[in-house]
């Protein structure tokens, strides 16, 4: 996605201000450990710590010795959390 | 040579002279001394350097020496003597004088038997001649000292009257040394406080007063308690002297014979009273001797101001046969008494014991290093509140201060920081008096030594030769070492702007997200910008105040305008409104967000009354554009409203139009008809008119419309304004009369629908209405009303009221009322 250079517009786009536009909004995260969280996006800082409200996380587990591509999932619903930074992978606008 | 006749020639040369030796012949350099006299031996001899001037000298002033030192024996301790202890020997003579008191006491008439209780009154201590009082400090302090002299003289004499007239010279000297003991058993309880004060101010750096006295005292150290003394009845300041804890043995003694008729002692008693009636009832703190309890009108009469606890009041006891000759009840009353002071002295004592344990200087060194870090934290030497760095360590709370309003133009902080800077200041310049002779590293000691360290590191960093580049052997390349002075380069990248403008118009809708997001973050932080800097707002000048501070004034509104035109065009409101857009007016996106709704009412307080007009204006023109409008439009099967958009529905209510609501209630009738009439004529009214977003606007307008036209038809001068309104007017009920039964929300049963805005708008409109259009709106919501005053019957109690209170806002307006309906 391109960003047009607007005049007066912050003279250094890095990465984290998209997710400064998500801020109030559902985002998608992708977190370490096969997990996934969708919520409304609170807060952030340098180190990608959030806070989000509303969060279902889905955790994705795989079975031992299962052939198959079968994994469960295990819902789990907070209202809201604080995640640690280091854990993060991506974060997005609702899909 | 040498002035001694020494050999002066150095070791190397006379090696020369010996060089032939070798090396089994090492220079001896004692060699020389055992030398006879010989040739230069005429320094040795002692014998022609006597000068006799010894002889010459007549000592004559050792004639008694005997005398003095005692002859040949050595001086002991025996053989000078122990005459210097006069305390010591009055002590041990009273217990003589005490005896014969008692024995004559003992010779008059008893009124009661003496019960021969073992009389353990806690008051046997006193009569100790070295006994110094635990815990409780002598309210005698508060008395003048030059008082207890003529007290303890009463009370000599009052030992003196009952002896016989041949006993009178004995009494005046044992008088005397009862004075002396009098001085010197006070002096312990007046060193308590003595001492506690002194702590009090070291504490506060003040000067110290003259010394105290060291000896008796060290026992007092561990409980610097001021307390009352016991609570001595005072009520009775004429009968005796003042007690010391000394004298009050013979008092207690005197007491035996209080039961006899006062007569004899009238006498002494009112010499006393004129000067020491005044002196006692001043202090009230001052213990006063028991009283025979045979006076006690007149004890009546002197009643004591603070009167604590229980009821007894009579004279403090100290013997057991005082006890026999009370009642009963003051007899409970002073044993409990007794019993709630020796529970506040355990209580006391419990919570003393380890008193001491630091000295005063330790105190304030502890507290002094508190201060500091107090101080460090809110800001340190910069306490200017509201300041970057105060706000950089805590903003929520310099903020919440700011807005909850501290003192003026001082965070509540500052007060502190002022005590803390003011207590270091002192301690710490007394500490530099009193102390440069033991700390002569300066006052701030701490602070100090910290920063002379740190100075001494760094010089010794900048002294070790440093590396500006790593090269390892073998590796290819040169490692540049970066700190802050010279930190790392960025890489520099070019951008590519021209391809990203070509890729625009593919992304239109996305892109429209992505730059309404954009939008408000950009609008946000030029709001935070605008608030940090109204925070800054320097004190209003006056005619006389310095140009600085007139300049400062200036360039602070300077910034705050430039500022605020920065915010307005972030919020896009001056964009060309096309006519048919593809995409909806930037600042309208911006509102169909969350967070640009919560920004409204901020943004607002900064912009002028031109500026809101002009907002007003678009958000009235893009009414069935808004979000909140078109999306919040019930659907034909008159499925809910999904919960999202009734989230919005409520924000824009709650964030939006108050601001607005405030705007137009100031408004001028020409402006609102002006506003009605884009409505009129740009949006669909029978449209917004279902939605709540749309009948809240319209009420807004119509009230305030209707109120400034009650008060402008008394005015000529608005006539036309009142005509074009009345016009506007009927033109609004025609158009929203046929869709008068749908306004009513429909997601819910009329039981539980909010439906107030909906009545508002209808009594709004009521008030305005002709007696025609007055009948044609209760046509119109006939159905409803009947509907709702009939569910409400079923209602529960509070509700139903609510609910008819709602219609009744309607009916009140044309002048109908819910009851007439049943």
């Amino acid at each position: 996605m391109a960003e047009a250079e607007e005049p007066g517009a912050n003279p250094v786009n890095e990465p984290l201000d998209l997710v400064r536009l998500s801020l109030n909004e559902i985002v998608f995260i992708k977190l370490r450990g096969d997990r996934e969280l969708k919520g409304r996006l609170h807060a952030y800082d340098s180190h990608c710590n959030l806070v989000l409200g509303d969060v279902e996380e889905t955790v994705y587990m795989v079975d031992d010795e299962e052939q198959g591509d079968e994994v469960r999932t295990v819902k789990k619903q907070s209202e809201m959390l604080f995640v640690r930074g280091d854990s993060v992978v991506l974060i997005s606008p609702q899909q | 040579m040498s002035f001694f006749g020494f050999d002066t020639t150095l070791p190397r040369d006379r090696a020369q002279q010996s060089g032939s030796r070798g090396m089994f012949d090492q220079h001896d350099p004692f060699a020389g001394l055992s030398r006879d006299g010989g040739d230069d031996g005429e320094a040795l001899n002692f014998d022609e350097t006597y000068d006799g001037l010894g002889r010459q000298l007549n000592e004559s002033g050792d004639t008694f020496n005997d005398d003095t030192f005692g002859g040949d024996a050595p001086v002991t301790r025996q053989g000078v003597g122990r005459d210097f202890d006069f305390a010591g020997q009055t002590a041990r003579v009273r217990d003589t004088l005490l005896e014969e008191q008692t024995l004559h006491h003992a010779r008059q008439p008893m009124q009661q038997a003496q019960a021969p209780r073992p009389a353990r009154t806690g008051y046997e201590a006193y009569k100790q001649p070295e006994y110094i009082p635990k815990l409780e400090a002598d309210a005698s302090i508060w008395g003048k000292p030059a008082s207890r002299q003529p007290a303890a003289v009463a009370a000599a004499e009052q030992h003196a009257r009952p002896d016989s007239s041949g006993g009178r010279k004995m009494m005046s000297l044992e008088e005397v040394e009862a004075m002396m003991c009098a001085q010197s058993k006070p002096t312990p309880p007046v060193q308590d406080t003595e001492r506690q004060s002194q702590g009090l101010r070291d504490m506060l750096g003040v000067g110290a007063p003259a010394p105290m006295q060291q000896p008796p005292q060290e026992q007092q150290r561990p409980t610097q308690i001021l307390q009352r003394p016991p609570p001595q009845q005072q009520e009775l300041p004429i009968q005796q002297p003042t007690p010391d804890y000394s004298v009050r043995a013979p008092q207690i003694l005197q007491r035996q014979h209080s039961p006899q008729p006062p007569h004899p002692q009238s006498q002494d008693f009112n010499r006393q009273p004129p000067p020491q009636q005044m002196q006692f009832q001043q202090p009230p703190h001052v213990p006063m001797g028991g009283a025979p309890p045979v006076q006690p009108p007149h004890a009546r009469r002197q009643h004591q101001t603070h009167n604590r606890g229980p009821s007894y009041n009579g004279p403090p006891i100290t013997q057991a046969q005082q006890m026999m000759q009370m009642s009963g009840p003051e007899r409970e009353s002073y044993l409990a008494e007794e019993a709630k002071r020796a529970k506040r002295n355990h209580k006391i004592f419990l919570l003393s014991k380890n008193n001491g344990l630091m000295t005063p200087q330790d105190k304030n060194f502890i507290t002094r290093i508190q201060l500091q870090q107090l101080l460090t934290a809110t800001g340190g030497v910069d306490n200017e509140p509201g300041s970057d760095q105060q706000l950089a360590e805590d903003f929520y709370y310099q903020v919440y201060a700011q807005i909850r309003g501290g003192p003026p133009r001082s965070g509540p902080a500052q007060p502190l920081n002022q005590f803390a800077q003011t207590y270091l200041f002192q301690t710490g310049s007394r500490y530099g008096y009193g102390r440069s002779r033991h700390h002569p590293r300066g006052g701030d000691n701490h602070v100090q030594r910290m920063e002379q360290q740190v100075a001494r590191a760094v010089e010794a960093a900048k002294a070790r030769p440093k590396n500006k580049q790593l090269i390892m052997e073998g590796s290819l390349g040169k490692i540049a070492f970066s700190n802050s002075k010279t930190p790392r380069p960025l890489l520099n990248l070019k951008r590519a702007d021209s391809e990203a403008r070509m890729r625009q118009h593919p992304r239109a809708a996305t892109f429209d997200r992505k730059a309404a997001l954009r939008d408000i973050e950009k609008m946000y932080s030029t709001l935070m910008r605008l608030e940090d800097h109204e925070r800054k707002l320097p004190p209003p000048p006056n005619e006389d105040s310095t140009p600085d501070i007139i300049e400062g004034h200036m360039r602070w509104r300077s910034q705050m305008s430039e500022l605020n035109q920065q915010l307005w065009e972030s919020l896009k409101v001056m964009e060309p409104i096309q006519p048919n857009p593809t995409s909806p007016h930037p600042f309208i996106q911006i509102l169909s967000h969350g967070k640009g709704k919560k920004a409204i009412p901020r943004v607002f307080r900064h912009l002028d009354d031109q500026q809101r007009l002009t907002m007003l204006t678009l958000i009235v023109i893009h009414l069935d554009i808004l979000d909140v409008i078109r999306e919040a439009y019930p659907p034909a099967d008159n499925t809910p409203v999904p919960a999202r958009v009734k989230e919005e529905v409520e924000l824009f209510g709650a964030a939006v139009m108050p601001p607005l609501f405030s705007y137009v209630n100031e408004a001028p009738l020409n402006i609102i008809i002006g506003l009605l009439g884009l409505v009129m004529d740009r949006v669909h009214v029978q449209g917004i008119v279902r939605t709540k977003v749309g009948v809240s606007m319209l009420t807004m307008l119509i009230s305030r419309a209707e109120l400034v036209k009650q008060s402008a038809t008394a005015d000529p001068t608005q006539a036309e304004d009142v005509q074009q309104w009345q016009e506007l007017y009927a033109r609004l009920f025609d158009t929203i009369e046929p869709v008068l039964p749908y306004i009513f929300p429909t997601d819910t049963s009329v039981s539980a629908a909010d439906d107030v805005y909906v009545w508002q708008f209808l009594a709004a409109m009521g008030v305005g209405a002709t007696p025609d259009q007055q009948q044609r709106l209760v046509i119109g919501v006939k159905d409803r009303v009947m509907e709702t005053v009939g569910v409400s019957k079923a209602l529960p109690e509070e509700m139903a009221a609510r609910r008819l209170g709602d219609v009744n806002l309607f009916m009140r307006a044309i002048g109908l009322d819910v009851e007439l309906l049943g």
